[in-house]
């Protein structure tokens, strides 16, 4: 098991090395750079740049030098000094942005994964138990509404329910006057007032989602011999459920624990910026837009090296869970 | 006295059916952040109530060590104000620039606030600074307003000039390049000092638009944005001991800790000579915050000092969508940027009464909702004849149904226009504005064959000199109001004459990559310059790059080695320009204009729409001192600044 690990710990480093040379081209691959954005700021004014004077802050962001080079500037940066470099767009260093940020965009993730998991497991299960009955078919309805519908809409239409009947502020955490104050209970209850919103919306597609997975595996398992000799033997129909058939269905939702760690910071981009939540995801898109290469390729990398890890952790809970998997080679 | 306006009968009836609902809604008053009391309280007194405090705990000098002797008296729009209150807003994004304007605009000089965009010089006011040019605009002469002081106390004077010409202009690294309003015939401006208090610039040909530059924000009002006694501390020149500083500051180099101290809007620390003074930066957490200057320099025609508001806080928002709920909900108390497009006019106009706000409209300095101009210095040697030909272009012009685009597109509003000065303008050129507007698809039709592509292909495109279907690539911009609309409907229109167009839509930093490295065949383009045409001239003569029909002729104008000398017809526009730009007097510009643009209405160098429908914004009915319709907007003008920002006051 260590042994397993440690490889894997080893194989990470090319990995990451070759995903973060690869997030490096891709971001620098469209034409032109974050210098196009101020032109397009100012013109969006009616002011004018001159091309010598480009030229100059080309030269001083070092804008003008080869790729290579600018991407060797900001790993070494990176692993050397722990820098991940200057964001363009926010004029702060790359880490205060997004440390800054991180805090919400956990809290979010987990409490919409939370809400999932809820929803869905239960839901899913009592779908393929009472397979084709009306209550399936009104959960899949509307599971496969919530994965059809894009969430940003969802938002979009949310907020003008609340905007038109609650009256209540839209689009962002906290109400305005909470939103610089310090921490009271006030302001945790307009936290949880305006929270529901964003769990909700992100919480549709995923349920739905989760839903069905958990009712294709475990429809799987229902009709295996082992469940018919445990009800004829005398279990109950509830502890058998329990017992047997929803722990093996368990196993695809184990595998993808790991992506739980990702989501974690990147939260929901698209629902982020329409709901303008103070989450990574806005910086992300935001960064790329303007090509902040610095703030884009480290959200990469770090989501990058989370993937990695998630994975790595999903690959050892599942071999806890299920014994049938073996370590290492065949 | 008293007037009857639609806006006070407005005022009137919201008072009269909301008035018990208004009394209870008490945001502002029991505002917990902003530490002002109520309007009522402060009647008589001198300075805000929350600096009184301070002065009476010692924090603070008194009022009459803090305001210049003679201070600068601001006329209010309307009525004298209260202090207290806070103005709320927004901005796009941490590096929304340009939504700072209002709170930044105090140069030595600025526009009036019923700036007409017309020529000479009687439209620019003495603000930090009585100014003097001589009779051929060589030599300027600036006298500081005497007691200015700096938003942290310390004094304004010729010294901080001086430190920006000496140590940021003058200094190659931190400005590399000649900005081109500070040179004229090549060479830069010489900046003196002649006493404390007074400063020159000189010129060594006539530079005419100089005070017209230092009234624009992002040029004139930049040279004050250094206070010498804080920004030394940062400057080789003036620190020995600077690498300690740059090395706990974790900038890279000493240009980096510079330029990054010098950014008022992310620097709080940064003295400044503003109404408001940025005290949380928007570049991180989810508002900014400006707060009153204790040193404000300005007075009320009581001698009050001003400004009245006690802050101004912009809630950063990511998406405009999310701005129009918090305006339609009430949370915006004044602002234009980014919601006053005209799809949002009818939603904000029919939610005004429930939020309690009134749509303010600009008189839009802008001749066109859409310049469509060719490449006419397309690589493509093919193309380039095609665009080139005249009768092309006006046959193009004649297939556009230009009624339709306005009743389709823009609810109706704005005249069909082509791309010449407003018709309000000294500079108004008819046959400019106005020629090949009608639309008519048989003379179109007429001229497309005149100009000798008649063969047809499978498709009904006309084929062009080498024998293919002339297809034609347009630009659009995303983030334009309605562009997308307007470039399908071109497509049809076009199509009905046999020419294909294929609509290129894209983000605004993509079309400026494609435009500045030659690549578009056609693109849309913004009509600035409607009124002050002759400070934003490049919609009449190529001398930018932005003018999107002449990329190659604009470098040339530059002195760029990859530009590209413009042809015989063109050519004169350009010599027309120089003797413009070294004419001091107004008149005389007007004349050698008026010049240029018989040129651009003989070669009908590129097309426009229509005139666009005015901007307009969103003012909460408690925003007081603000004027009634017609406040200019649109470059050169910071709409709302030059109205004074430092009168406008809330009420209930």
């Amino acid at each position: 098991m260590v042994h397993y690990i440690a490889r894997r710990l080893l194989y990470m480093v090319p990995t990451l090395l070759a995903i973060s040379i690869l997030t490096f081209l891709v971001i620098q691959a469209p034409p032109g750079d974050y210098l196009n954005t101020v032109v397009a700021k100012l013109e969006a004014e009616g002011q004018y740049v001159d091309r010598a004077q480009l030229e100059a802050l080309r030269n001083r962001y070092g804008l003008d030098e080869p790729i290579w080079v600018q991407y060797w500037r900001w790993i070494t940066g990176i692993i050397i000094h722990g820098d991940f470099g200057h964001s363009f767009v926010y004029s702060a260093p790359v880490a205060d942005v997004l440390k800054e940020r991180f805090g919400f965009t956990v809290l979010l993730s987990v409490t919409s994964m939370a809400f999932v998991w809820a929803v869905a497991i239960p839901v899913g299960m009592y779908s393929a138990v009472k397979r084709y009955s009306p209550a399936d078919y009104t959960f899949t309805f509307i599971g496969f509404l919530g994965l059809a519908v894009p969430n940003f809409l969802i938002a979009l239409v949310l907020m003008y329910i609340s905007y038109s009947y609650f009256g209540q502020s839209v689009g962002a955490l906290f109400s305005p006057e909470f939103a610089e104050s310090s921490w009271n209970l006030g302001k945790i209850l307009d936290l949880l007032s305006n929270l529901w919103i964003p769990i909700v919306i992100i919480g549709t597609a995923g349920t739905a989602g989760m839903m069905r997975i958990v009712r294709a595996n475990l429809l799987d398992e229902l009709h295996r011999p082992y469940v018919t000799t445990a009800r004829a033997k005398g279990l109950t129909e509830g502890s058998l459920l329990m017992k047997y058939p929803a722990r093996l269905a368990a196993s695809p939702i184990v595998s993808t624990i790991g992506w739980l760690l990702p989501s974690l910071i990147s939260g929901e981009i698209i629902v982020s910026v329409v709901l303008n939540l103070p989450t990574t995801g806005p910086v992300m898109l935001r960064a790329l837009e303007s090509q902040d290469m610095y703030l884009a390729g480290s959200f990469l990398l770090l989501l990058s090296v989370l993937t990695v890890v998630g994975t790595l952790i999903s690959d050892v809970l599942l071999a806890r869970l299920d014994p049938r998997i073996r370590y290492g080679k065949r | 006295m008293f007037q009857v306006t639609r806006r006070s009968l407005l005022y009137g009836t919201v008072a009269a059916t909301t008035g018990g609902a208004l009394s209870g809604c008490t945001f502002f008053s029991t505002d917990p952040d902003s530490g002002g009391s109520g309007p009522a309280a402060d009647d008589g007194a001198l300075e805000a109530p929350s600096l009184q405090q301070q002065v009476e705990a010692g924090e603070l000098p008194e009022l009459s060590e803090r305001l210049p002797k003679d201070p600068l008296v601001v006329e209010p729009v309307n009525e004298l104000g209260t202090y207290g209150g806070t103005w709320r807003t927004y901005a796009m994004g941490p590096d929304d620039n340009n939504a700072y304007n209002a709170i930044g605009y105090e140069g030595l000089v600025r526009w009036i606030p019923e700036y007409t965009g017309a020529t000479g010089t009687d439209e620019i006011l003495p603000n930090l600074a009585e100014y003097e040019a001589n009779e051929d605009g060589t030599l300027y002469t600036f006298t500081l307003r005497p007691g200015i002081r700096w938003s942290d106390g310390e004094p304004f004077d010729a010294d901080d000039i001086m430190f920006w010409y000496e140590s940021v202009f003058s200094h190659e690294t931190l400005t590399p390049g000649v900005p081109t309003w500070l040179g004229s015939g090549g060479e830069r401006a010489v900046v003196e000092k002649v006493d404390d208090h007074t400063v020159t610039f000189e010129f060594p040909t006539t530079s005419a638009f100089f005070l017209h530059s230092m009234a624009q924000l992002g040029q004139g009002v930049e040279i004050v944005n250094y206070p010498a006694h804080y920004m030394s501390q940062f400057h080789p020149d003036h620190n020995e001991d600077l690498d300690s500083l740059v090395a706990e500051s974790g900038q890279a180099d000493w240009v980096a800790l510079f330029e990054d101290r010098a950014q008022w809007r992310y620097n709080p620390d940064l003295p400044r000579l503003t109404p408001w003074v940025i005290s949380t930066p928007g570049n991180s957490g989810t508002k900014a915050v400006a707060t009153r200057n204790p040193y404000y320099w300005k007075v009320d025609p009581e001698g009050r000092q001003l400004p009245y508001l006690d802050d101004v806080q912009y809630n950063l928002v990511e998406d405009p969508e999310v701005a129009l709920l918090r305006a339609l909900n009430g949370e915006v108390d004044l602002e234009h940027r980014h919601i006053a497009t005209g799809e949002n006019y009818p939603v904000l106009a029919e939610g005004a009464e429930e939020g309690d706000y009134w749509l303010m409209n600009y008189s839009y300095d802008s001749m066109n909702i859409a310049l469509i101009q060719l490449n006419l210095t397309h690589p493509d040697e093919t193309k380039r004849e095609i665009y080139n030909n005249k009768d092309f272009r006006i046959g193009l012009s004649h297939a556009i149904n230009r009624q339709e685009v306005i009743d389709l597109v823009y609810n109706g509003q704005g005249q069909p226009w082509q791309a010449g000065p407003l018709e309000e303008s000294a500079l108004y050129h008819e046959q400019l504005a106005t020629q090949f507007l009608e639309y008519d698809v048989d003379l179109a039709n007429q001229h497309l064959d005149d100009a000798g592509y008649t063969e047809r292909d499978a498709n009904d495109i006309r084929l062009g000199p080498d024998g293919n279907p002339i297809v034609i690539t347009l630009d659009t911009r995303s983030d334009v109001f309605n562009w997308t609309d307007l470039a399908e409907l071109l497509t049809d229109y076009w199509a009905a004459v046999g020419i294909d167009v294929e609509v290129n839509t894209a983000s605004h930093e993509l079309i400026i990559e494609r435009r500045e490295s030659n690549q578009h065949d056609a693109i849309l383009e913004s009509g600035l310059g409607g009124r002050a045409a002759v400070l934003v001239p490049r919609n009449y003569v190529p001398i930018e790059s932005t003018a999107g029909f002449g990329v190659q002729w604009a470098r040339w104008y530059q002195g760029l080695p990859d530009g590209e000398v413009p042809p015989e017809n063109v050519r004169p526009m350009f010599d027309l320009w120089d003797q413009v730009k070294t004419t001091f007097d107004g008149e005389e510009q007007e004349q050698l204009f008026t010049q240029i643009l018989d040129i651009a209405a003989e070669e009908f160098l590129q097309f426009g729409v229509a005139t666009p429908a005015g901007e307009f914004a969103v003012v909460k009915n408690s925003m007081r001192n603000l004027p009634e319709d017609g406040m200019p907007s649109g470059t050169p003008y910071p709409n709302p600044a030059p109205y004074n920002p430092e009168q406008f006051f809330q009420a209930e």
